[in-house]
């Protein structure tokens, strides 16, 4: 991947379509799904933020013009009436054929119908129906939803439509393999957006006239393919990384910073501010009277800075951040987002040794000594730091202790 | 005399039209419809940058 490509860039996503709908006519937006969340688990103390953030993320995407959202499993851990709510409040064109309730009816509209320059397109929404999706749509919803098979509504939705539109549209959240069943089973399908499985296709798969897409993961890039819609059908394809050189929408940052400065307010406190860690006691200093020289080599690495720099950037109550700048984020006697205690901001000493009660108790007990790559990998990830694997070396030698 | 002047006016008033067509056919293809989908996935609820 391109270094400089920012993770969430909604507000160069929001400026990027402005300017190409000034060059251009003819702009359908969509998504595949697993828009609003990345966890199949929301902690209690967490699902407060995670509502106000799905709610900004669809308010900001109403703003940008978007045209139909697939639901995605992920979207689901919000609660099917959570997004009932947001459709009904804000008008949001969620989209899905095969997602149904309890009596078989359908939950969210099958498709939309969008006029582009005089002609039709058709957009609708499946979700794969693997044993292991069907299950975990169940288990997410308490078996209030089942997962019908996306090649059957697909297939209703190409005969109910046809001669009505156009161009159809299929959003998949199916992963890439069943991607290809898709196109090449059921007719009359022009174009696959794909998610779940998190592919970039910076070149279109063609499964005889249908084109497959997807645009890898957490809005690094806009997927842009342009089509005639003549005969020939001729298109072209770009994903358009989101860094420095895409300016971000003041109106769509703005909109960011009053949802940081409202959770701020219900996790912080109103006017309060979390002191910085260089004020509060750590839970390193428990570590300390046997390990003196690794915890002041910790101290001098960014580890024990992390929770500061989310303070800068005015992150330091958005989960997302916080899982990976505070020790043992909602764990079992970690840092909570209810409690926020100074004492298990930055990454300390349990983050990647383990809990330290069971070593204290016994100094031969301890959960991992010497951790590897791995646990580095769940937050240093490769659309955060591209390099971390390669050079990998050369960085624990900056922690060494 | 007149009538190479005719013939000549004819052809050159053929290839024109000829031309004409030509340039609005290819004009019609360029610039027919056209649709641009932009799209993403696998969201996430990422917002923006952390640090």
């Amino acid at each position: 991947m391109e270094t400089g490509v920012q993770l969430g860039g909604l507000y160069k996503k929001s400026t990027y379509l402005e300017q190409y709908r000034k060059s251009q006519s003819g702009l359908v937006v969509v998504d595949s799904g697993d828009l609003l969340n990345e966890d199949e688990e929301i902690p209690e103390s967490v699902v407060q933020s995670a509502k106000l953030k799905a709610d900004l993320i669809v308010r900001i995407l109403k703003y940008i013009g978007i045209d139909a959202v697939n639901v995605g499993e992920m979207d689901l851990v919000l609660g099917v009436d959570y997004l009932k709510e947001l459709v009904k409040k804000h008008d949001f064109p969620f989209v899905s054929a095969n997602l149904v309730d309890d009596k078989g009816a359908p939950i969210f509209k099958r498709y939309v119908v969008k006029n582009v320059n005089g002609k039709n397109v058709g957009i609708f929404g499946v979700m794969g129906d693997t044993s292991e999706m069907v299950s975990k749509v169940q288990q997410i919803t308490g078996e209030t939803v089942s997962v019908q098979d996306p090649l059957k509504a697909a297939e209703a939705i190409v005969n109910e439509l046809a001669g009505k539109v156009d161009y159809m549209i299929a959003l998949t959240h199916q992963g890439t393999n069943r991607d290809w069943v898709i196109a090449r089973r059921v007719k009359g399908i022009d174009l696959v957006v794909g998610g779940h499985d998190k592919q970039k296709t910076k070149d279109p798969f063609e499964a005889d006239k249908t084109l497959i897409v997807q645009a890898g993961e957490k809005n690094q890039y806009q997927g842009l393919l342009e089509i005639t819609l003549d005969g020939a059908r001729a298109f072209h394809n770009k994903l358009v990384p989101f860094g420095d050189e895409v300016p971000d929408d003041p109106k769509v940052k703005a909109m960011i910073t009053e949802y940081n400065d409202k959770i701020a307010e219900i996790y912080g406190g109103t006017g309060e501010k979390a002191p910085p860690p260089s004020n509060a006691v750590q839970r390193s200093a428990v570590c300390e009277p046997c390990h003196a020289d690794q915890v002041k080599n910790w101290k001098t690495s960014d580890h024990a800075k992390a929770y500061s720099t989310l303070v800068g950037k005015q992150k330091q109550f958005d989960p997302k951040c916080l899982a990976c700048h505070t020790t043992r984020f909602e764990q079992p006697e970690g840092f909570t987002m209810k409690a926020q205690q100074p004492e298990l901001m930055n990454v300390q000493c349990e983050s990647c040794h383990g809990l330290r009660k069971d070593h204290l108790g016994d100094a031969t007990r301890i959960a991992s000594a010497k951790p590897g790559m791995d646990l580095c990998l769940k937050c240093h990830t490769p659309d955060r730091c591209p390099t971390f694997e390669t050079d990998y070396k050369t960085l624990v030698e900056k922690i060494k202790h | 005399m007149k009538r190479p002047f005719l013939a000549c006016l004819s052809f050159l008033c053929a290839a024109a039209l000829v031309s004409i067509s030509v340039s609005t056919n290819s004009s019609r293809a360029a610039d027919g419809p056209k649709l641009a989908v932009a799209y993403s996935s696998n969201i996430l609820g990422y917002l923006e940058p952390c640090g």
